[in-house]
């Protein structure tokens, strides 16, 4: 299924269009920004598949197109807690999950975009760090200390968070 | 491997990403270092919370929607012209006045004569003021983004400054630390008091009866990383009913200060926005439990000085049908107040309640 194949774009989005929505939510920290972004990527996809060589995996290559448009589009990440999608009770409580999953947005939030991005490919993802080096464009071995750096922070956020019963 | 060694690789070693004969020698670390093995646990459980919250359903309709954006375009085509993609969100509903000005943002890079200014220059600009007037209107939205008429009326609001004491807009100075807010109010009529500890963050609010939230924290918040954080017991009492006094405990994350230029009253200006959410644990019944407050200031890039500052509050108590919105507007900056202002007479024709004498500023409710 190549992306620029117009008959196929329906397929190639309902095989894609949920993974990538869930990345440029994280990138943009809204629902709104989320859907203009993704469909960015999905029409520089259809524009650009004749580009596309096969050398990384369609997945990766539209990760990295999400990436390119998320740092063209210049944005801040807006933070949208009225929505609460997605939050699953695994605590004593609802409200705990959810009190977790915004303390969680928060502290990646806080992160540097170059940190960010790379844990939420990773870790949120999925993605191998060879994939996300690909989808970067650095080496693997940046992307594992970059996965560490933001590791270490997002555990320093959190415990201090937690601490104070929040 | 030593710690320093190990420590870096716990993530990949964790997602099973590290080769055969890394791996073992990371084992065999961890087998005798009690501080390795609870920083590997400490990886493991963030991943675990991580996969909790990575679970995002894409929106109804919306491959549709990207199949629906293809027939004007061709494969072939040159790539088009990145947009400018504004009001989408009023679209959907935000706050009308917010939409029209903070959401209307032109990002010109290498535009020559792009106004950019710090939120030092802002803060700095307006230690040298002596005397500030502004006009305070509040209403709701509904969910579709119309305005609900406020019952409430135009506060017209002076503030003179003190010697060594700083302006006070009811947004403290160094915005991003919420930390040097001084003042004192004095309560004459019917339970407006405000009390604030200079140096030292103890802060004691208790609104007006049947009116406003009340916080109080005995603790001084914390910033990390630009993140700052605040929590204690909550006492809160509900817009229009008589005070209704339970108490909470409450957190509030406020993320760093954003900066953008947008367009207000026709001139580029520099807007800084600020994110916060409040977490009680009392809503924790309510639909929308979480609230979230999004605070701008617009300064003009000329003179530094505040133009206009908005508050949106979404969630909590307002549910999930409204938002509310205040907006202090037709900032003047120096000039001579109105005879008697700062003794609580009321403007000429204007009939003044709840009036309590203020330190640093007086407020009149007025009825035109």
């Amino acid at each position: 299924m190549r992306p620029d194949d117009r008959a196929a774009f329906p397929a190639f989005t309902q095989q894609y269009g949920d993974r990538i929505y869930r990345f440029c939510y994280r990138l943009c920290g809204s629902a709104s920004d989320a859907e203009d972004l993704t469909q960015d990527v999905f029409l520089a996809a259809f524009q650009g598949g004749s580009r596309f060589q096969g050398r990384s995996s369609v997945q990766t290559w539209l990760y990295r197109i999400a990436l390119n448009c998320w740092h063209q589009s210049r944005r801040a990440p807006r933070f949208d807690v009225t929505d609460l999608d997605g939050v699953t009770q695994t605590g004593p409580s609802l409200e705990q999950s959810v009190t977790d999953s915004i303390a969680l947005t928060c502290a990646l939030a806080a992160l540097p975009p170059d940190l960010r991005e790379a844990f939420l490919l990773v870790k949120a993802e999925g993605l191998k760090y060879r994939e996300a080096a690909q989808v970067l464009g650095i080496p693997q071995g940046t992307v594992q200390f970059r996965v560490h750096q933001a590791s270490r922070r997002l555990r320093a956020l959190l415990t201090e968070d937690d601490a104070e019963g929040g | 491997m030593n710690c320093d060694q190990t420590q870096p690789l716990l993530e990949a070693f964790a997602d099973g990403e590290l080769g055969w004969g890394t791996a073992r020698r990371i084992r065999r670390h961890l087998a005798g270092c009690p501080a390795c093995t609870a920083e590997l646990a400490e990886v493991r459980h963030l991943t675990a919370r991580v996969h909790t919250w990575r679970d995002v359903p894409a929106p109804a309709g919306l491959g549709s929607r990207l199949a629906a954006a293809l027939p004007s375009l061709s494969p072939a085509a040159a790539l088009p012209p990145r947009r400018v993609r504004l009001t989408r969100r009023a679209a959907v509903g935000l706050a009308g006045i917010a939409a029209a000005a903070a959401a209307f943002f032109w990002l010109l890079p290498g535009q020559p004569g792009r106004p950019t200014i710090a939120f030092a220059d802002v803060e700095q600009a307006m230690q040298q003021v002596n005397t500030l007037s502004w006009v305070t209107t509040s209403y709701y939205l509904d969910q579709r983004g119309n305005k609900i008429e406020s019952s409430l009326l135009p506060v017209y609001t002076w503030v003179r400054r003190r010697p060594a004491a700083i302006t006070n807009f009811e947004q403290p100075k160094g915005w991003r630390d919420l930390i040097d807010k001084r003042g004192e109010l004095r309560r004459t009529t019917e339970g407006y008091y405000q009390k604030h500890e200079l140096g030292k963050y103890t802060e004691t609010d208790i609104a007006k009866k049947a009116e406003g939230l009340i916080r109080k924290m005995t603790q001084p918040p914390t910033t990390k990383d630009g993140v700052l954080k605040s929590s204690g017991n909550t006492i809160i009492g509900y817009t229009g009913k008589p005070l209704h006094a339970i108490s909470s405990s409450f957190h509030i994350l406020t993320m760093p200060v954003q900066e953008h230029q947008a367009e207000l009253d026709g001139r580029m200006q520099t807007l800084f926005t600020r994110d916060s959410e409040m977490t009680i644990a009392a809503y924790a019944a309510y639909p929308t439990p979480i609230l979230h407050i999004r605070q701008s200031m617009w300064a003009d890039p000329a003179t530094h000085r505040i133009t206009q500052v908005e508050i949106q509050n979404s969630g909590g108590v307002l549910g999930p049908n409204r938002k509310g919105v205040i907006i202090y507007s037709h900032f003047r900056y120096n000039e001579t107040p109105p005879p008697g202002v700062f003794d609580w007479s009321p403007p000429p024709g204007a009939k003044v309640q709840n009036m309590g004498p203020l330190n640093l500023g007086s407020h009149a409710r007025a009825k035109e």
